[in-house]
């Protein structure tokens, strides 16, 4: 019988799909099969981060045969302890299928096999409470090459080299902002990690600090080191227990084991890092914000200049950067500027991880190349969910823009997202199939940054509120001609002359689906018609035509709500009660059902 | 400083480098239309009507945007005005600005704004929010409906006031102005300055007093002088037909940015007490009116009369009165004091004895700021002299250490970081410090010896070294003597520990008019034949209670009625605080013109001529 | 007198007829205006209260039931220029605090609850009922010109009929304006 090692993947997602349920019932099942000297629990069970395909969670690795099982049941346990580890043979029934045949690696997995893990690359690998484990994995030899190894100028330099732009929302270049801070005299700098990630659905920063604490606080040392800061901050939102627990633990292995404190390495070079929790405010996301919070105050953001570069955390020198920009840190000093700059395109660098979510067959992180297509990164999330026609992606999250089906070609990177309306953002990527309303998932976002805005400025206090009546007004049916225009205007307002990224950033839903989506708008406003019907009070109700019923009573049995009542003659349909769903019109047997009003 | 050059609208523009666009066009006489912004605090760029283009491109605001050489601004572009117009109006609409029954109306600076750029009709719809209005407070009323987030009055408060009373609560829409955490302001740690309603732009903070009696531009305005301390604040007092509307700080006043306190700013439009128009005379329990002349005869009479006559004047008076009345006098034989004059002499005699240089007295009280230690030593100015305390509570809360020494309640435990209470401000404490400081740390480190040296006090020798450790330390520090230190042992233990570390002093005494500092004075008689005491606006003054109480004849003249007419024998009227003008010399040694408010609407219309005619009257 | 002079209706929606008394503070300029204008009608003045085609219609007051509704909207039909006087007709003024509570509460809160007890709310039948929401003139109608305060000042209200006669629509800003 082979040594084995089991992986249970323990990131968020699953946990909340039952991975513990599964973990209590493999350790019952060894145990009942007297397993427990081959499987000694510390070695060969292994809670890990986030794997990526949260929708097929529980999941289970087992190597080294790489056998891959998803959606796991506790009942499935059983089988797979008795199976494959006593008799060594998969359980086929339990593998996932990719456009209908079944997969037995990890690795080999549609989903796995279009991605290419950098910032991931410990997730859903290692046991992310295990600073051995991290340490087996080259942990730590990064920092130990660049503070013994290395002149910070040096350090600086191949970070510029590689090309790494900052993975929080703005993409701006990571060396030359550690320049700025490195540049200046001060005694006392700062390194803060952002990992306030307020974006709805985004979860990439979470699972890299759940996953793989110890590269962030590896990354974070560089910058420490590569700047002249001793101190570091890693600020998460409250509502990341795991992620706390976890950062909690690296720092305290961290620094009994000599990772963290005092002469590192053996140098002269001291770091520490500290841990803050935020409130959990959408705008702590934003630097300036951010750092107040940190320092006890109202998470409310500032003028900027001084950027924090210059003048940050206590008025000091500060290098603030996405938790994902530094999980790239250790990999780019461990294998070189070259080999970072050659993968992804000519201004973007290496790789993005995207929370994929939306109507795809497969939602969860995917890390692509950067330079990826739209269309590939569907292919890799498993297509459009149902069969469905695509429609368009909304990148970027609240901040972003929505991009069309004509160009699912579009590569993912810096620029090209700029070109087309959007951003990179923090790397939502949601998925919009044919039945979606654009203007409603314009309403979607703008009704978010709406409330999260902190209302220090007029125009993003009440410009977003003033911009969301009205998409509420057209949802509704009531747009009147001019709205479009107001629309528009108050967009540019806001656009403009709001004070912080927030405001600024907040139309961008809403003109990108105002550029590409236009006649969706105008048919809302001038027809009064929804034409995905998803805006309940513009879709009208369906009538049966009495002359042609023949009374089969087909259509009450697939009606949701009941809204259909028999008659002698003919059936009859509630209006106020019908939601327009179709159904009873596709089965009956003589069309007489239709919609529209029974005039 | 260097100068950088920039463009306006196409005018070529020098200013100093580091300077907002704004204040250098407003050197310019451009003016930027803000709402947020304020000369006194720092800039929050949060209201985003200043906006301005820059080198065709950006949209900034021009109170954050730092001059550039070669900057081409334009603060009027198409663009530009669009831009103000939809925020201007978003900000009118969102709330509930109801200009025909504002409290503000035409006092307004979103008003005016709204004016000023045209805007006659409205795209938006109003938004109808339901706010909290907090009238819990005796002067201020805080109406968030028409509250326009721009925040003054919460800076003003934190960095005018050194008070964080006021703060933001709530995100978003949700986001209004709440005191400390959301109580009413009544209940609050408000030190009732009035600073928030001066600068709220609108009618979102008002004055219960002022509300709805004029509008600054058809009110008459004088500018003057406070004379309820001897910080002695620049104010802006608005009348109307001859009656009090408003009073305000000048703002022009960058270090104290415009502050008053409750006394300057509230008490005089509260006070509702009875004027005293007439001469009174009291004889054989019945009150006997008279015209002045005849109350001048009266008092010239009795102080002839009188043997050891005490003559007593407020130190809230202006010099001219106190010259004139103590002239007038010592013509009459009679020894004569000032409040506050007592504790000056004491001052004088020390200064005297150990030989202490004048250069130890600070003549700006605002350096308070810049030291990097401060020594209060009765905590009584945060009542007294409340501006002062102001800018303590803000060095404290910018870094400077503050050691505060009391026998009652600490009135700054907030913001002290060491803080000794005593049973009373007695001089052991004071001798004890000043011995350790004498002889060093050895003489202390014997506990038996210092519980001796200590006796009843609630003091830890601990605290003792700490104070000298950090006096030691500082670069620069700053003792404050309060006024109400009148025991001479304290204020020599005080004046020497200066002496030996170097350190700066204020000391204060009640007297508003440090004029009494050059005036000669004198203990009075105890027990006098007759008393004169010249009250003026003052009612509660222990000493010239005392006075009256003990004299067979008492002479009392006083603008309004209080316990001291009612107990006097002979009551004359004096001017009030706003029909006196003259000259006043302030705690920095400044003299300042104190000026006529209000025409003198008695008899009297000069105290110094009646002053002089009473001296003639011999 | 000569028939090209242009013709002027005035009316009054839900407010306190202050704008029309303003406009009589104008003074002697109403024998001017006379010479100038032709008054089709203007309750304040005469008694008619049909509303004919004129060049310039004039409305104060707030919209508030459907009465001012069809006035509004026959003024409008009727005439070229339309003007809102006061703050009423511009923005709604003080009419639209009952915005804050629905219309249902407002009439059970003055006819039931702050009245005797034969008081009852009145039947649309005989008196027009009120709209859901109190509304500025352009909220219902176009408006062409807006001289807002309240009430405009008797200087600003001939400023704007100045300017009409001028051929010119009045805009109001900086010293003119007030509200
Ligand atoms: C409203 C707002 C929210 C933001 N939220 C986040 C966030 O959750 N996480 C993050 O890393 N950056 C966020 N940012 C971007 C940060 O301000 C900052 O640019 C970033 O942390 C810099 O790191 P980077 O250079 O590594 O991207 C936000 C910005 C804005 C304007
Ligand atoms: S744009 Fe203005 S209101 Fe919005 S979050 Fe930023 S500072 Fe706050
Ligand atoms: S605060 Fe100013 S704008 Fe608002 S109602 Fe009062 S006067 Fe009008
Ligand atoms: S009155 Fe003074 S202390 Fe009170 S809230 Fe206003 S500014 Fe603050
Ligand atoms: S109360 Fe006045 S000063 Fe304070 S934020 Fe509101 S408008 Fe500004
Ligand atoms: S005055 Fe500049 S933003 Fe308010």
């Amino acid at each position: 019988m082979t040594r084995r090692e089991i992986l249970i993947c323990s990131g968020t997602g699953c946990l909340s799909a039952g991975a513990e349920e599964i973990e209590d019932k493999l350790m019952d099942e060894l145990w009942k099969h007297e397993l427990e000297d081959k499987y000694p629990v510390t070695r060969a069970i292994k809670r890990t981060g986030c794997m990526g395909p949260c929708n097929l969670g529980p999941m289970i690795i087992i190597r080294p045969e790489d056998t891959f099982y998803g959606n796991l049941e506790p009942s499935d346990v059983e089988t797979i302890v008795e199976e494959h580890l006593l008799k060594d043979r998969v359980v086929r029934n339990l593998l996932i299928e990719d456009d209908g045949h079944k997969v037995e690696e990890f690795q080999k997995l549609d989903f796995i096999q279009g991605q290419k893990k950098i910032v991931m690359r410990n997730s859903g690998d290692i046991d992310p409470s295990s600073l051995e484990d991290y340490l087996e994995n080259d942990g730590y030899m990064a920092a130990r090459k660049a503070i013994t190894d290395m002149e910070r100028e040096e350090i600086i330099e191949e970070i510029k080299e590689s090309g790494l732009r900052g993975r929080g929302g703005a993409g701006f270049p990571t060396g030359l902002k550690w320049e700025f801070t490195a540049r200046e005299d001060e005694d006392e700098k700062y390194v803060v990690c952002n990992g306030d990630e307020g974006d709805p659905g985004a979860f990439m920063d979470r699972s890299v600090l759940e996953g793989d604490p110890h590269s962030i606080i590896e990354g974070m040392m560089i910058a420490g080191y590569a700047v002249g800061a001793n101190k570091g901050y890693i600020y998460v939102r409250a509502e990341y227990p795991l992620a706390i627990r976890n950062l909690q633990k690296a720092i305290r292995d961290a620094e009994s084991e000599g990772y963290l404190g005092e002469n590192l390495f053996n140098t002269q070079f001291d770091f520490n890092v500290e841990l803050r929790v935020g409130a959990g405010a959408f705008v702590c996301g934003e630097e300036t914000a951010l750092l107040s919070s940190i320092e006890g105050k109202q998470g409310r953001p500032k003028y900027r200049p001084p950027y924090p570069a210059q003048s940050g955390l206590w008025d000091q020198p500060t290098v603030i950067n996405n938790v994902e920009t530094f999980a790239n840190i250790p990999i780019i000093i461990e294998k070189g500027s070259e080999w970072f700059d050659d993968i992804g395109t000519e201004g973007s660098s290496g790789t993005k991880v995207f929370a994929v979510a939306g109507d795809v067959g497969n939602t969860g992180l995917v890390e692509a190349e950067m330079g990826t297509t739209i269309e590939e990164m569907i292919d890799i999330a498993g297509g459009v969910a149902g069969g469905k026609d695509f429609k368009a992606v909304q990148i970027g999250g609240p901040a972003g823009g929505t991009i069309p089906e004509e160009h699912i070609d579009l590569p993912i990177d810096y620029d090209s997202l700029e070109e087309a309306g959007t951003i990179m953002g923090s790397g939502g990527f949601i998925v919009l199939d044919e039945d979606t309303c654009m203007v409603d998932v314009a309403k979607f976002f703008l009704d978010f940054t709406q409330e999260e805005s902190c209302g220090k400025c007029p125009p993003c206090r009440l410009g977003t509120k003033r911009m969301l009546d009205i998409l509420d007004k057209i949802t509704k049916g009531e747009g009147e001609s001019e709205d479009l225009e107001t629309l528009e205007e108050l967009a540019e307002t806001v656009q403009n002359t709001s004070f912080c990224g927030l405001g600024q950033a907040s139309p961008n839903p809403v003109l990108s689906t105002l550029r590409f989506f236009r006649e969706e708008y105008e048919a809302h406003v001038n027809e009064k018609e929804c034409p995905t019907g998803t805006c309940k009070a513009l879709v009208e109700a369906f009538y049966i035509d009495e002359e042609a019923c023949v009374t089969c009573g087909k259509c009450t049995e697939v009606c949701p709500v009941d809204a259909i009542s028999s008659g002698d003659e003919s059936y009859s349909i509630d209006p106020d009660t019908c939601i327009s769903c179709g159904e009873c019109a596709q089965v009956c047997p003589v069309e007489a059902i239709s919609e529209g009003d029974n005039e | 400083m260097s100068t950088v050059k920039f463009t306006v609208d196409g005018e070529k523009i020098s200013a100093e480098k580091g300077e907002t666009v704004m204040s250098a066009c407003k050197k310019h006489g451009i003016d930027i239309p803000k709402l947020c912004q304020h000369d006194a605090m720092e800039n929050v760029m949060a209201c985003r009507v200043c906006i301005v283009e820059v080198n065709g491109e950006q949209i900034q605001p021009a109170c954050g945007l730092k001059v550039e050489e070669d900057l081409e601004i334009k603060t009027e572009t198409d663009e530009i005005k669009k831009y103000r117009r939809m925020n201007l109006e978003l900000i009118y609409r969102s709330e509930n600005h109801y200009c025909m029954f504002c409290e503000s109306d035409g006092d307004c600076e979103l008003q005016d704004l709204m004016w000023e750029n045209g805007i006659d009709y409205f795209e938006h719809p109003r938004l109808f929010p339901d706010r909290p209005i907090d009238s819990s407070h005796e002067h201020i009323v805080i109406d968030n409906n028409r509250c326009i987030r721009c925040g003054r009055c919460v800076r003003a408060c934190e960095e005018v006031v050194g008070n964080q009373t006021l703060a933001f609560g709530g995100r978003g829409l949700e986001n209004e102005i709440v005191a400390d955490a959301d109580v009413p302001l009544k209940e609050s740690t408000c030190v009732s300055c009035g600073m928030c309603l001066q600068v709220c732009p609108t009618g979102a903070i008002f004055n219960k007093h002022s509300m709805f009696k004029g509008i600054k531009d058809e009110c008459d305005l004088t500018e003057s002088t406070c004379l309820r301390c001897s910080v002695g604040c620049e104010t802006e007092i608005y009348t109307r037909t001859g009656h009090l509307v408003e009073i305000e700080g000048a703002e022009s006043e960058m270090e104290s940015g415009g502050q008053l306190c409750e006394m300057g700013r509230f008490e005089p439009l509260v006070d509702r007490t009875e004027k005293i128009d007439d001469v009174i005379y009291k004889e054989n329990e019945t009150e006997k009116e008279m015209s002045l002349a005849k109350g001048l005869e009266k008092a010239a009479e009795v102080l002839d009369e009188g043997d050891k006559i005490s003559a007593m004047a407020s130190g809230n008076l202006t010099n001219e009165v106190l010259d004139s009345f103590s002239e007038a006098m010592r013509t009459h034989g009679a020894l004569f004091d000032v409040v506050g004059a007592k504790r000056h002499r004491f001052e004088k005699e020390v200064k005297r004895r150990i030989n202490m240089i004048e250069g130890h007295f600070i003549d700006d009280i605002t350096e308070v700021m810049k030291a990097d230690h401060i020594l209060l030593y009765d905590t009584s100015v945060r009542d007294t002299h409340p501006v002062l305390a102001s800018y303590i509570r803000r060095a404290a809360m910018n870094g400077t250490r503050l050691i505060t020494i009391d026998a009652y309640e600490d009135r700054f435990w907030e913001h002290s970081d060491i803080s000794i209470s005593v049973e009373s401000p007695k001089t052991q404490l004071t001798r004890l410090i000043n011995q350790v400081v004498r002889e060093g740390k050895g003489s202390i480190e014997d506990l038996t010896r210092v519980s001796s040296i200590l006796g009843g006090l609630r003091v830890h020798p601990r605290d003792v070294m700490q104070v000298v450790k950090h006096l030691e330390e500082s670069t620069y520090d700053i003792i404050i003597l309060g006024s109400e230190i009148i025991d001479r042992w304290s204020i020599r233990h005080i004046f020497e520990l200066a002496k030996l570390e170097g350190s700066y002093l204020i000391s204060l005494n009640q007297a508003s008019n440090q004029y009494i500092r050059s005036l000669e004075t004198e203990g009075v008689y105890e027990e006098p034949d007759v008393a004169y005491v010249l009250a003026g606006d003052e009612d509660d003054q222990e000493d010239m209670k005392k006075l009256i109480e003990n004299a067979d004849f008492s002479i009392v003249q006083a603008s309004k009625r209080s316990e001291l007419t009612e107990k006097a024998d002979l009551v004359i009227p004096s001017l009030t605080m706003f029909e006196r003008e003259g000259t006043s010399v302030n705690i920095n040694g400044e003299e300042k013109e104190v000026e006529r408010v209000m025409e003198p609407k008695g008899e009297l219309k000069s105290e110094r001529e009646f002053f002089e005619e009473l001296a003639e009257k011999r | 007198m000569a028939e090209d002079k242009p013709t002027v209706a005035t009316a009054c929606m839900c407010g306190c007829s202050g704008c029309h008394m303003s406009f009589l503070d104008v003074d002697e300029f109403v024998k001017e205006l006379a010479e100038l204008l032709e008054f089709q009608s203007s309750h304040v003045i005469m008694d008619i209260k049909d509303i004919e085609e004129v060049d310039i219609g004039i409305l104060e007051g707030t919209i508030t039931n459907e009465e001012n509704v069809e006035v509004a909207k026959e003024m409008r039909d009727n005439c070229e220029i339309l003007v809102a006087w006061g703050d009423c007709a511009c923005f709604g003024g003080i009419m639209t605090m009952r915005n804050f509570e629905p219309v249902e509460d407002i009439l059970e809160e003055c006819y039931i609850g702050k009245s005797d007890d034969e008081s009852e709310i009145p039947d649309p039948e005989h008196v027009p009922a009120l709209t859901e929401k109190a509304r500025g003139l352009d909220e219902v109608i176009e408006v062409d010109a807006y001289i807002p305060g309240c009430p405009p000042s008797a200087d600003i209200i001939r400023y704007g009929l100045e300017k009409l006669l001028e051929g010119e629509i009045p805009k109001l800003d900086k010293d003119k304006l007030r509200y």
